[in-house]
């Protein structure tokens, strides 16, 4: 058995997901705060990945990221990066691709909080930011938690995508989801089941760490 | 000094109202507002808070403007330094009753917090999560967290409505107590009218989106503060910003600034 493609998976959704909250929370703030039609654009913009094919924003990322583009060869002459068929780029794509699942749950959790509890902070003395670290982002813990294990989950089982960006190149770029359709395409099915019952079971697992934590049973252990 | 003059269209639970306010009141001084629900009582608190922007007007706190429409101002309710007791506690839920107080005057003020706690017979729940309390003890912790503050403004909504009978009278003792060593510009919205007598220095009734200054049955007198010389005349402004001119040696020892109250021709 190959584990080289459930290793990359793990690593890519962990990468992914920490870039994701480090993204996520100063994004999140700032939708939370904002009013204005900017908020809109942004909001539709990190929306995009729910409803467009993965297809087309990897197309997208490939032209961006090629160096026969003006931006692609910007990132290879300045910055040394070449992003296409690398785990760079996976991590970059799976970030875009995954946004959404992190701030969505983030965002809601803020805007369910009662609106004095930030005035409350603000009218003490402290500043924008001290509020939202110490008073707001402690009391939207398992919101927090629901867009870590979502987004995970989320890039685990990604494919078109990975696929656009990165191919298949084995220890590199090699995901288990292009794993199992590898071992498809050569009629090689038991391999194809082992990886696809790992993400099922993985998949199957996070989930149950979803719904226990909106359903209220990890509450006491966040409190 | 706080002196007041603001509007405000609300849209409320029973239709638009026009928010038309006129006040002033000196530090150490407690204004009572009373009225029905609904007349905006608590909208006047939060424009006064910062934390809602009137239509127009101005606001002017010891000679520094926090709000002018006409010239865009609008100070950060961050800058403001009140103290404010909202309706719903707005007690923080990730920290202990002990924690909320820290909050509010940092781990220095930990003694006074503790004492304020033994006062308000809390230090028992001191490690308690507010979502545990009564709704009275939260609100005794929202009261203590905002006192700990040490505001220039004090602003309490209702904020001694869910405390219970044996406990009341110990809890306004104790913000008069504050009150009276700390000296900000306290301003008590109450459905209580026998709270607003025993807490307040004027009573006024927010009518028609008006204050209404009530007689008081206790006459309690007024609280005016020493604001100048004029001459021989020392001037004197009340509560709703009106100069009142006495004798100067009447005030002898006094400086513009200084609170003086007037109780049936006394002065103290």
């Amino acid at each position: 058995m190959n584990w080289a493609p459930i290793i990359l998976s793990l690593q890519l959704a962990m990468v992914t997901t920490l870039i994701l909250v480090l993204v996520t929370l100063p994004l999140a703030w700032w939708l939370y705060r904002q009013r204005s039609w900017l908020k809109i654009m942004v909001e539709s913009l990190v929306s995009l990945p729910l409803v467009l094919p993965p297809t087309v924003i990897g197309f997208y990322l490939l032209l961006a990221f090629s160096p026969g583009n003006a931006f692609g060869a910007w990132l290879q002459d300045s910055l040394g990066l070449e992003l296409i068929f690398s785990f760079e780029g996976l991590v970059i794509a799976s970030t875009i691709y995954s946004l959404p699942f992190m701030v969505h749950p983030i965002v809601s959790g803020l805007n369910n909080l009662p609106l004095q509890l930030r005035e409350a902070s603000i009218s003490l003395g402290k500043s924008e930011w001290t509020s939202y670290l110490r008073v707001l982002l402690p009391n939207i813990k398992p919101s927090i938690l629901t867009g870590i294990v979502l987004s995970f989950a989320h890039t685990i089982g990604e494919f078109g995508i990975v696929l656009m960006i990165g191919g298949s190149i084995p220890g590199k770029t090699r995901v288990a989801a292009i794993a199992i359709y590898d071992e498809v395409e050569a009629l090689n099915f038991s391999q194809a089941h082992i990886y696809s019952l790992i993400l099922l079971i993985a998949c199957f697992v996070i989930l149950m760490i979803v719904y226990a934590i909106n359903g209220g049973l990890m509450k006491r252990y966040w409190q | 000094m706080i002196k007041v003059n603001i509007q405000k269209r609300l849209n409320g639970a029973n239709g638009l109202l026009d928010l038309n306010v006129k006040l002033s009141g000196v530090r150490g001084q407690m204004i009572g507002i009373m009225g029905k629900s609904g007349e905006g009582k608590s909208s006047l608190l939060r424009m006064l808070a910062g934390l809602l922007t009137p239509d127009s007007g101005e606001i002017q706190f010891d000679n520094e403007l926090w709000f002018s429409s006409e010239m865009n101002v609008s100070k950060s309710p961050r800058y403001r330094q009140v103290g404010i007791v909202f309706q719903e506690y707005a007690l923080f839920p990730n920290f202990t009753v002990l924690g909320n107080l820290l909050f509010a005057a940092g781990k220095k003020g930990r003694q006074e917090a503790e004492e304020l706690l033994k006062r308000l017979e809390l230090t028992e729940l001191a490690d308690k999560k507010p979502q545990s309390l009564s709704g009275g003890q939260q609100q005794r912790v929202a009261l203590a967290r905002a006192l700990m503050y040490r505001p220039q403004l004090l602003l309490l909504d209702e904020a001694m409505a869910a405390v219970d009978e044996a406990m009341r009278e110990k809890v306004q003792d104790l913000v008069l107590e504050y009150h009276r060593q700390y000296q900000p510009v306290g301003i008590l919205v109450s459905h209580r009218y026998s709270e607003l007598e025993k807490m307040a220095d004027q009573i006024y009734e927010l009518v028609d989106g008006q204050l209404k200054e009530v007689e008081s049955s206790s006459s309690k007198g007024l609280t005016l503060m020493f604001s100048g010389i004029r001459g021989d005349k020392a001037q004197l402004v009340d509560s709703l910003g009106q100069v009142t001119e006495i004798p100067l040696d009447w005030v002898e020892g006094k400086i513009p600034g200084d609170r003086i109250y007037l109780n049936f021709g006394k002065l103290n």
